[in-house]
């Protein structure tokens, strides 16, 4: 018989040995594999993605998931937490959240999270980028991806707005800076100077402008940089915003008291209702920030305290949201960087750091609402069942919102990254 | 630029002298006609002594002693538990906003609607939390802030002592000099000195408000 050498083989006879030693060594056929390899590849993207714009609620320092959604009652490891039954089919989550478990039919539980970063400032940052931390690179967070890939829809409001926040990760890392968020401190007060100064005409104004971009096209020709450049398109930006008609939106003393006071009178949830007035007007990331979840003293006292805050602020988040027919089109999202122990301190009273357990919070934008997804063990310490990583978490956000999962990306010095790392979407938690 | 650099290079331009706003309150008598003496020494012979430092001084306060020692004013080290008191109480400050001193005297973390947090300062919650990256909300805060609009362009004794020359080339070196510690080029006079005929009342705020906003000021300064 005479035998081709393998390079020498006809495709016919190629695609026929594949078939053969697909089924000889995996059981499967090369229609199959080809099948599977579409599903891991290219092919992973929402071509027709019901969320447009994204609320992102970040619980900053660790979230108990055991006293908040994922608790355990009858539990030695609970404390004095109880459990209380929610709306819908998710059953039991924190007494701390009373009104939040009314609008538990309308959200999707992730209890099956699991980080490998069990600091703060490296779990901080995987969890807004889907990569680890290094030296090297800044990775750019989901709301900078967000804007980078698929644009603005308000050409004149920034994209990407981030309200209480003070940490670099998740900003436009290795993107323009134009696409990375503009802080806003208090929400109240809305994105500070956004108006012309008192002491100006828009005419004087303008002539000082011109005068100060000659010299910026000046330093250009001389200091060419990533930097610089950012700053120049930074007031381009700055100028759209100023003639914006949407300004309005960022201030939020035009809504009544009782809507206000439902959101909570603090930071975070004004923080929430100004998000909701963002997204109206279609920013397309808005980020809140609400810090001192770190519980290691104290963790009943403190949770309790932090949840009230929660509570109100999220609950009233979705049932506006919702009222206004926005949930379908806006993907919240509520993270943290890990969990916490199910072990309490004696000597403290509080609970430590636990990344390989914890619970996230999907809701909107094409999520199918009133669902958990991944279970943890009897006291909460590890997951059991359908484990999500910290980029399969963020793929999801990134599928729901229509961004491309396997579309590289390439840093200035021609690293490729991709949306969510190598994360899969958990298809499970689409409606 | 870290947020602090930022905020001290304001508050350098706001007040005179920002280091001498840290003296106990007996030593502020003398300090204040300290102040007096450096606010009306004449700005290029005091580049010309700085220039003279030996650069070999590491030690700021050392620096500071060399130079002031230069310039025949006497030099006495200050006490930081007065330091407070001394803000609040002097008469010499009345005129000068009370928050205008260096960052590292003001509480931290600042509020979060300061300008120190708007350029990335740290809210502390947690280390790590500062930030050096560009956005927008910095760019909004250089255009239409106050501290940029009222207390450096309205009111601060930069723009005293620019006021106070006549020759418009004087005015020019020295709103170059104050704000990015060097003289305009030829490029930069060519454009500026027919501005500030043009413009005999308001070209002076006009320049240094550009100068404030433009990457010179961030960058290289």
């Amino acid at each position: 018989m005479h035998v081709k050498a393998w390079n020498q083989l006809d495709e016919i006879s190629r695609r026929k040995f594949m078939n053969y030693a697909a089924k000889a060594l995996l059981g499967v056929g090369i229609n199959a594999l080809t099948h599977s390899s579409k599903l891991l590849g290219q092919s992973i993207i929402n071509k027709a993605p019901k969320a447009k714009n994204l609320i992102y609620l970040y619980m900053a320092g660790g979230m108990s998931h055991i006293d908040t959604f994922d608790i355990k009652p009858k539990t030695k490891v609970q404390g004095p937490v109880e459990a209380i039954r929610s709306k819908g089919e998710i059953g039991q989550i924190s007494g701390y959240l009373p009104k939040t478990a009314k609008v538990m039919d309308r959200v999707a539980v992730v209890r099956s999270l699991h980080s490998t970063q069990g600091a703060h400032e490296q779990g901080n940052y995987y969890m807004r980028t889907s990569y680890t931390l290094r030296n090297t690179i800044r990775h750019p967070g989901m709301g900078t991806w967000l804007n980078k890939v698929s644009g603005r829809t308000n050409s004149t409001l920034p994209g990407n707005i981030r309200i209480g926040g003070g940490s670099e990760a998740g900003g436009a890392g290795f993107f323009e800076a134009k696409y990375g968020p503009a802080y806003i401190g208090d929400p109240a007060k809305g994105l500070a100077n956004r108006k012309l100064h008192y002491s100006l005409t828009e005419e004087h104004f303008k002539r000082r402008l011109e005068l100060s971009q000659w010299l910026d096209l000046a330093f250009h020709d001389e200091y060419k940089n990533k930097d610089t450049k950012a700053y120049a398109d930074l007031y381009q930006e700055a100028a759209k915003l100023m003639d914006s008609e949407d300004l309005k939106s960022f201030d939020i003393s035009k809504e009544d008291k009782s809507i206000k006071d439902k959101y909570g009178n603090n930071t975070f949830g004004q923080g929430c209702l100004l998000a909701r007035r963002l997204v109206e007007k279609q920013v397309r990331s808005v980020e809140v920030n609400l810090g001192g979840w770190d519980t290691h003293f104290d963790n009943f006292e403190r949770t309790s305290d932090l949840c009230s805050v929660l509570d109100s602020a999220f609950s009233t988040l979705i049932e506006d949201l919702d009222e206004r027919g926005l949930l379908s089109e806006t993907l919240v999202v509520l993270a943290t960087e890990f969990g916490r122990t199910p072990e309490i301190n004696s000597d403290r009273g509080g609970r430590d750091h636990q990344p390989q357990a914890f619970t996230g919070i999907l809701a909107g934008g094409g999520i199918r609402p009133g669902i958990t997804y991944g279970k943890t063990d009897e006291i909460a310490k590890e997951v059991v069942e359908n484990k999500v990583e910290i980029p399969d978490f963020n793929a999801s956000i990134a599928y729901a919102l229509g961004l491309p999962l396997k579309e590289k990306f390439f840093s200035d010095s021609g690293r490729p990254f991709t949306v969510a790392s190598k994360g899969k979407p958990v298809l499970g938690l689409f409606a | 630029m870290s947020p602090e650099q930022v905020w001290d290079s304001m508050v350098g331009l706001v007040i005179p002298n920002v280091d001498f706003r840290l003296g106990s309150y007996h030593q502020l008598e003398t300090t204040g006609d300290l102040t007096n003496k450096l606010f009306n020494f004449p700005v290029k012979k005091l580049v010309k002594e700085i220039e003279k430092l030996d650069y070999g001084v590491r030690n700021y306060r050392g620096a500071r002693h060399q130079l002031y020692e230069a310039l025949d004013i006497p030099w006495q080290p200050m006490r930081t538990q007065k330091r407070q008191k001394s803000r609040q109480v002097h008469p010499y400050w009345d005129d000068f906003d009370e928050n205008m001193v260096r960052s590292a005297e003001l509480q931290s973390p600042s509020k979060p609607s300061h300008i120190l947090r708007s350029f990335g300062q740290s809210d502390r919650i947690l280390i790590n939390r500062s930030s050096n990256s560009p956005n927008l909300t910095q760019i909004l805060a250089l255009l239409n802030s106050n501290i940029i609009n009222d207390s450096i362009i309205q009111k601060s004794f930069v723009l005293k002592k620019i006021e106070s020359y006549e020759d418009f080339q004087d005015k020019l070196d020295h709103i170059f000099l104050m704000v990015l510690n060097r003289y305009p080029n030829e490029a930069e006079k060519e454009k500026f000195l027919p501005y500030l005929k043009s413009y005999p009342e308001e070209g002076s705020k006009d320049i240094l408000w550009a100068l404030c906003n433009s990457p010179h000021f961030l960058f290289i300064l």
